[in-house]
């Protein structure tokens, strides 16, 4: 026990020495470890990051899956019960599903301080901020509209187009009838994607209804689903066997475009990442080159003394474990606070910190001082007389 | 000085003793490509010997030492060290012999230069089994340098350097000293506390093999051997200021001429 002890000290103590044997040496090597592990992080996180960044950026274009009565085709005034929403599974492999029905209807639209009116689509929606709960950070609760703000009583979202033809601004009052029905909601905000969204007013579901004279009766479900292009092929397979009297239509081109930029930039990510940590490796077994030369009377001696090649390797590999764990420790931190600015530059908004990413570039900073030591592992392999004769 | 090998040297140079000898070379050959540094080179060490390796550069004593020691290995031939042919050894038992049974003092000391005195001494303890640095002072104490223990070697003077190289040697209790040139980088002051500590050493009853030039320093041991181009030229006990005798065949002995164990009978008055 006391002897083992002893030994361990002993290993600390030469480990101590070996490491701050020269100051000037140690920062280089430190320095070289910490900047490669800092771009690796910073890559590696953005990667993680960029398919949540990615869902996130498409998922403000609109869903990715339709589902609609059988007879759409056909006509307009197609109806489906409500309840179908309720029976869709929002939690499958690929995350979670998000859900959004829709009742549209042709109305006449007004604003209550002109008087002006035009003829225009009218979409109820439950949720009716599906579009910005679409868009928000995983975790939000879709319950509660992440909008400040919110006027009292009904609110309406206007498209900018129709917005533009009403001349209708934010927190205008409008009023809008259908045949002899009618129901007045406040604009909360002026949407533009781009898509028939711009066209129409979305009011909340029920107010659809009660102006069509459809209670519980919808048009369409919009899903938004996450995950690979298989699972959510999966999903749509499982839900068309669950609804066999509706139609549930993907919008493939869209999810396999999304699914060929994520896999694009993920592995545009990986080369960068993995030439970083070759140069890195580069750098440290330069840095090691020079120690190997200057530690083979050293390893030479140590030998000659009664010390195995396998104690002595182990005491320089310990020694790059611990200028590995030590750069990559600074590195790592470094690297994921410069993604945060990377992803700002990139995608307009910061990456999040993704734990997961410390421990792995960690341990690729360890792998990589480990084999930056090569030069020191293939010394202690020699005879300590062909070290002595200056032949290693 | 003649430099043809003498014939037979194993057989002829047994003096009548009763100890089996230590150290056994049988014509042993070490080829580097198609340089022969060895060239069959046989003989004896007793118990207790201090024995003085000579010759010119490139005579092959640092490869015979390094032979003898573990560190290099023998083209062919048999080194037999109590009672253990090391030509044989693997590896791993190699290591365990160089760190049980050897203790090397060498002319450029080879201190870690990032470790203090006491931590170069309780180095070898490491390699060897435990540290004890109780032990790694006293050692350290013995020759000389209790107040040097914390030291860097580049803040030791070279006999201070060397004397922590011998004290590394030691620490381990090696049945052989192998010393390759330990005076060749001191000063004649630090020459003599080193060559002192050996003496010290050789009354105590270790067996030390050194490699000197130097002739004072060979008239400390107790006898010479002398190489040249990888064969053993000369095996003698007797000291550097006997007359020079003949043998009965009337030709001079090789180098100074003294009396050589090889042909002793014949050659005692």
């Amino acid at each position: 026990m006391g002897a083992t002890s002893g030994n361990r000290s002993m290993f600390r103590r030469l480990l101590r020495r070996l490491l701050f044997a020269n100051h000037g040496r140690l920062f280089v090597i430190l320095l070289a470890l910490s900047a490669g592990a800092a771009v690796s992080a910073a890559l590696l996180n953005l990667q993680v990051d960029a398919k949540r960044r990615i869902n996130s950026e498409f998922r403000a274009f609109g869903p990715n899956v339709l589902i609609l009565p059988k007879s759409s085709l056909a006509s307009f005034d197609a109806t489906f019960s409500e309840s179908t929403a309720k029976e869709i599974p929002e939690s499958y492999p690929g995350g979670r599903v998000t859900v959004s029905s829709a009742l549209y209807i042709a109305g006449r639209i007004s604003i209550s301080q002109t008087g002006k009116s035009i003829s225009g689509i009218v979409a109820g929606i439950r949720p009716l901020m599906f579009l910005r709960i679409a868009v928000a950070p995983s975790g939000t609760d879709p319950g509660k509209p992440p909008l400040p703000n919110m006027p009292q009583g009904p609110v309406c979202i206007s498209g900018q187009r129709i917005a533009a033809r009403l001349g209708v601004e934010q927190n205008a009052s409008l009023v809008i009838t259908d045949g002899d029905h009618s129901e007045s909601c406040t604009v909360f905000s002026l949407i533009h994607t781009g898509g028939a969204e711009d066209d129409r007013v979305e009011v909340e579901l029920h107010q659809a209804q009660r102006l069509a004279g459809l209670p519980g009766r919808i048009s369409a479900i919009s899903l938004y689903v996450p995950g690979t292009s298989q699972q959510k092929a999966d999903y749509v397979a499982s839900l068309q066997k669950q609804f066999p009297d509706i139609e549930v239509r993907p919008l493939r081109q869209f999810s396999e475009a999304q699914a060929k930029i994520y896999s694009r930039i993920s592995g545009l990510l990986t080369a960068a990442t993995a030439i970083i940590l070759i140069l890195t490796a580069l750098c440290v077994m330069a840095a090691m080159t020079n120690i190997a030369a200057e530690r083979r009377n050293d390893v030479g001696m140590m030998k000659a003394i009664g010390g195995s090649a396998r104690r002595v390797l182990h005491l320089f590999v310990t020694e790059a474990v611990v200028l590995g764990l030590a750069g990559g420790l600074i590195g790592a931190a470094a690297g994921i606070a410069l993604s945060v600015v990377l992803g700002k530059a990139v995608f307009g908004v910061a990456a999040a910190p993704r734990l997961i990413v410390y421990p792995i570039c960690v341990a690729l900073t360890v792998i990589v001082a480990i084999l930056g030591a090569y030069p020191l592992r293939r010394l202690v392999n020699v005879r300590p007389a062909t070290i002595f004769r200056g032949e290693a | 000085m003649t430099t043809q090998p003498l014939v037979n040297p194993v057989a002829s140079l047994q003096p009548a003793q009763q100890t089996p000898p230590q150290v056994v070379l049988e014509n042993l050959v070490k080829e580097y490509g198609t340089l022969r540094a060895l060239g069959g080179v046989s003989f004896n060490i007793q118990p207790g010997e201090w024995i003085a390796l000579m010759g010119p550069s490139g005579s092959g004593k640092t490869t015979l030492i390094n032979i003898l020691g573990g560190l290099d290995t023998a083209t062919s031939g048999r080194v037999t060290v109590n009672g253990q042919d090391i030509t044989r050894l693997g590896e791993s038992d190699l290591v365990r012999y160089r760190a049980e049974k050897i203790g090397f003092v060498f002319q450029q000391f080879h201190l870690v230069p990032y470790l203090t005195a006491l931590e170069n001494v309780m180095l070898a303890q490491y390699f060897h089994s435990v540290t004890d640095e109780s032990q790694a002072v006293e050692a350290l104490q013995r020759v000389g340098l209790a107040d040097r223990l914390d030291h860097l070697p580049a803040k030791l003077s070279g006999g201070e350097q060397q004397r922590v190289a011998i004290a590394r040697a030691l620490i381990n209790q090696p049945k052989l000293i192998l010393a390759d040139e330990p005076t060749g980088n001191l000063d004649e002051a630090n020459e003599e506390i080193v060559i002192n500590i050996f003496r010290e050493l050789h009354q105590a009853g270790h067996t030390i093999l050194m490699v000197t030039h130097d002739v004072d320093i060979a008239r400390n041991a107790s006898r010479r051997i002398e190489l040249t181009h990888g064969h053993l030229t000369l095996d003698t006990t007797c000291n550097f200021l006997e007359q020079p005798k003949l043998c009965p065949h009337g030709k001079p002995f090789p180098s100074s001429g003294c009396c050589s164990t090889l042909d002793a009978k014949s050659c005692n008055p």
